[in-house]
């Protein structure tokens, strides 16, 4: 399948008062065509600021990129002019936000915004963009679409606002669609709800999803790919069969073992000691080795590079080093 | 006899008053409510935002003033001023938010101190200290974090702190109001995992509020589902886990996103939770239960004792404590 | 690589990043230090103060007295500022001019502190109906323009800083009380001051640990940013006449009479005009510079 988004080595700051945050360090990761991909990481990994660095999104005036290339579609897009980025976000790719509530203007209908994007990129008319907009709406499951556009966001439940970005995010029939924590601010039923509707419209419409979530469930059900990120490196990527039966990194491993078993109640959780580094204060080596209850003396001095394991997918950690057999510590 | 017992809790809120001062909309937010807690024991309490499972909890503790029903403590009302002021010392309350639960402005040591401060359990200074450093030792935080703000720490740090404030008054019983649900899931563990060993040590009894199911299931001994104010089920954990019988519960333990990539999930619940202003007439969940017949639109159903320790309020809940 | 590179690490190769804990008001200091432009303010603001307090004592002129024969003089080396058109020094004019401009800042902040912060503290703490009640009161005084009052009190007294006092007295406290308010009822609502009640606090308890070191903040940058507001409506009452009467000086007298002569005697204008705006600039600069520093949420974000 022809490779859709192609990230090269993405590493972000951002000036603060504070001084430099490292936000991302050397991320790679691709998409193609029709696949839905997942990102999985806790807050502060840099999962949202990639998403955000490929769309442009990042405040120009602090952010700093300070190596990598992004690739759509075969064409580097980072040299591309403001005009010709608000072409791409619109038609080509686009992005549903974590709290629906913030990400809805409200003094505007539903109706209105999801005009907006229609009236500007396809260049339709006030009336048909209404019936565009209601098509949309019905498309996303929500009743008497109709009606709905002349609703203002307070007027709508969690779920339906979500519902009504998902519809705005479409309104261009975009080849990617970046979903930013979609379901975070959700209930488990209405999570359940526009999961569900994630996964029928990527079916039908044969669009690219990156689903960027803490939720290991929700990467689990959803994707085909993973990527696993910590303080800002992908530590870990692969199918997602692979990185869920046999995590090759520590950290996918401790926050797999952080899930409680509904089988074993009262097996005692593992999970991972210590916390998330300072993005101020990175550590020097592997980023991870701090937590890591397998820490070695060479994951304090150096990064580790990718290795791929038995299983088909590529894991940073020093365990894997083939090197590492072969020097009989013992 | 039971620590706590809960009997027929009802909070209402006024939500709209006329020019003369007048109730004109009223929010039941808590109908009905008994559940009891044993010495020792975890109760989880689960249901979606705004199900009242927090207004229980802080109506319980006094917080907000209670509408109508009784409160038990080691088998007296709280309402007697001796008993409620034993009560209200000895159960304690962790928040959801570590950010905005702990005053900005002050530091560790005063956070963590004013609870003895406010019972005047303190000999003196140097006791004082003392305490405090105990407390934070045995939440797993260093002595020196005392001189430190609140700011200075990340959440599951705050969390413990706020557990340290907690313990100040040695509480029989911990009241947890979403207590990891701020937090990212590697620290979520080492907080549950903190919880639990302190109650093995001090043999508190918890109540243990959350929305994450699979986490209440791992922690709790029993489960109470909240639906619309209402307590639609309870049971022992292992039970209600594995063999839901109020179709609510069925829902929500289906519609949790499991990690692993092989389940497929079932059948979604459509519709969502009714406004709370408004609940629909007869049993409330029937305008998106799967099941509904005529009669639960008309008659509310009551939490029958279906055996085996479990209720629900369901008119068609099969019988019967087989797992 | 060796074999040691895979020897499992020691937890003393564990290096943990010590941070030594800060004060909270020394945070508030450091990130005023930063600030050039608050620390400048504050500067003008204490030479302002002193020189108004002590200023006049080392001149050997008084305000009032007049030299007829010294009248419009240009600044020199006996009258550092110049004469106005009776002869009195203006150097001398200015300070006591500075005298009664600060004084009615201060005066302003201090009916801002006591007024302002305890009826808005006590509307919001009783909250319900006496809260609607009270905070309806101060919409109604609020709509009352300024000048009205000065003009009425100007029926009942005659001319004078009296006026001015009780003016300021009536209106200035109302932008506080409403402050007050706003954050202690967002305070109330703070999960701190919830969990407060649960382990026992009693409402005095809260009021006094948690509430009060919480309004500090916007009481003090309210306060200082109240002063120049009271200062300028001075010097405008002044200015067209409502103010302090003769042959006290205030700027706002100064640069009316200034004015009269801009063409042929400009000193006569720009001293107490730039004293006024100097004082005003100090304490604009200070106001925003402790806006700054005094906002939890800007600290989290500095170091």
């Amino acid at each position: 399948m022809a490779t859709l988004l192609d990230v090269q080595n993405l590493s972000i700051s951002f000036r603060t008062y504070r001084g430099i945050l490292a936000a991302t360090h050397d991320v790679t990761l691709h998409v193609d065509a029709g696949e839905t991909v997942g990102i999985v990481g806790e807050s502060g990994c840099g999962k949202s600021v990639t998403a955000h660095a490929v769309m442009r999104l990042l405040p120009a005036a602090t952010t700093i990129y300070s190596s990598g290339t992004i690739t759509w579609d075969g064409e580097a897009i980072q040299g591309y002019t403001e005009k010709e980025m608000n072409h791409l976000r619109g038609r080509e790719m686009a992005m549903v936000f974590q709290d629906p509530m913030t990400a809805l203007n409200p003094v505007l209908s539903i109706g209105s915004q999801i005009r907006e994007g229609l009236t500007l990129h396809q260049h339709l008319s006030r009336s048909d963009a209404d019936q565009e907009a209601a098509a949309l709406l019905r498309e996303v499951g929500i009743t008497s679409p109709e009606r709905r556009l002349h609703q203002y966001p307070h007027e709508l439940s969690g779920g339906m606002r979500q519902r009504c970005l998902i519809a705005m995010a479409l309104a261009c029939s975009p080849r990617l669609l970046f979903a930013d924590e979609p379901t975070t601010a959700l209930d488990v039923t209405t999570e359940a709800q526009v999961l569900q509707l994630l996964r029928s419209l990527q079916a039908e419409r044969q669009m690219a999803v990156v689903l960027i979530s803490h939720n290991l469930g929700v990467i689990a059900q959803m994707c085909r790919r993973v990527y696993v990120m910590y303080a800002g490196c992908v530590v870990e990527e692969g199918p997602v069969e692979a990185i869920f039966d046999e995590p090759a990194h520590p950290y996918t491993q401790g926050l797999l073992a952080s899930l409680p078993d509904p089988a074993h109640k009262d097996k005692i959780l593992t999970g991972i000691a210590g916390q998330a580094p300072d993005l101020f204060h990175m550590p020097t080596g592997c980023r991870f080795y701090p937590r890591c209850r397998q820490a070695m003396q060479i994951c304090k001095r150096q990064v580790p590079p990718y290795y791929t394991t038995g299983t088909g997918h590529r894991a940073a950690c020093w365990l894997l080093c083939p090197e590492r057999e072969e020097c009989a510590w013992h | 006899m039971a620590l706590i017992d809960m009997q027929h809790v009802t909070k209402t809120f006024v939500v709209d008053r006329d020019w003369l001062g007048r109730p004109v909309r009223q929010l039941t937010a808590v109908h009905d409510v008994s559940l009891s807690l044993a010495a020792g024991e975890t109760v989880g309490l689960v249901g979606e935002s705004g199900c009242g499972k927090s207004t229980l909890a802080r109506t319980v503790l006094g917080l907000y003033p209670k509408t109508s029903g009784t409160i038990l403590y080691k088998g007296k009302s709280v309402d007697d001023e001796a008993t409620g002021r034993a009560f209200r010392r000895h159960v304690q309350m962790i928040f959801q938010d570590p950010y905005a639960s702990l005053d900005p402005r002050m530091t560790v040591e005063d956070i963590v101190a004013e609870p003895l401060r406010n019972y005047h359990l303190e000999r003196d200074k140097a006791d004082l200290r003392c305490r405090v450093t105990a407390l934070l030792e045995e939440v797993d935080m260093p002595a020196e974090a005392a001189q430190r703000y609140p700011h200075e720490f990340s959440g599951g740090q705050r969390q413990r702190i706020g557990i340290a404030r907690a313990l100040a008054l040695s509480p029989e019983c911990i009241f947890c109001d979403e207590p990891i649900s701020a937090l990212d899931v590697s620290v979520q563990v080492q907080i549950v995992n903190m919880l639990q060993r302190l109650q093995h040590e001090r043999g508190l009894s918890y109540l243990f509020i959350a929305h994450d199911l699979a986490m209440v299931h791992h922690l709790s001994q029993r489960i109470g589902v909240m639906y619309l104010g209402r307590l639609v089920e309870l049971g022992p954990s292992d039970a209600l886990y594995h063999d839901p019988r109020h179709p609510y519960t069925q829902a929500l333990i289906a519609a949790i996103p499991r990690p692993d990539p092989h389940y497929r999930r079932h059948d979604v619940l459509a519709g969502e939770v009714p406004s709370p202003l408004a609940p629909p007439p007869g049993c409330v969940f029937h305008p998106r239960c799967p099941y509904t017949q005529e009669r639960c639109r008309k008659e509310v159903p009551l939490l029958r004792d279906l055996g085996g320790g479990r209720l629900a309020a369901c008119h068609f809940a099969k019988r019967g404590d087989a797992v | 690589m060796d074999s040691r590179d895979f020897a499992p690490l020691r937890p003393q190769d564990r290096e943990a990043i010590y941070v030594p804990p800060q004060k909270l008001r020394e945070r508030g200091w450091r990130q005023m230090k930063k600030n050039r432009l608050a620390l400048w303010g504050l500067a003008i603001v204490i030479v302002m103060t002193v020189i108004a307090l002590f200023g006049p004592l080392f001149s050997s002129y008084s305000y009032a007295d007049q030299d007829l024969s010294m009248a419009n003089a240009w600044p020199s080396a006996a009258h550092w500022f110049g004469t106005d058109s009776l002869g009195r020094d203006l150097l001398v004019r200015v300070l006591y001019g500075a005298r009664v401009s600060l004084s009615i800042g201060f005066a302003a902040s201090l009916i801002n502190l006591f007024i302002g912060v305890l009826y808005g503290g006590f509307a919001a703490l009783a909250g319900g109906k006496t809260d609607r009640i009270m905070m309806h009161i101060v919409d109604v005084l609020y709509s009352i323009p300024m000048l009205l009052y000065v003009i009425l009190l100007m029926v009942v007294f005659k001319p004078g800083l009296l006026n001015i006092y009780l003016a300021l007295g009536i209106s200035y406290w109302l932008n506080m009380a409403r402050i007050v308010r706003g954050q202690i009822l967002s305070l109330k609502e703070q999960d701190y001051v919830m969990a407060a009640r649960s382990y026992g606090a009693s409402t005095w308890q809260i009021l006094w640990r948690h509430m009060i070191p919480n309004c500090v903040g916007p009481i003090i940058v309210t306060l200082t940013l109240s002063i120049p507001d009271a200062i300028f409506t001075e010097a405008f009452l002044s200015f067209i006449g409502l103010g302090v009467s003769a042959p006290m000086a205030s700027w706002g007298v100064l640069t009316s009479e200034g004015i009269n002569s801009m063409r042929s005697f400009p000193f006569q204008l720009i001293f107490p005009a730039a004293a006024l705006c100097l004082t005003m600039l100090g304490f604009m600069f200070l106001g925003d510079g402790l806006r700054d520093a005094l906002d939890p949420q800007n600290q989290k974000e500095a170091g």
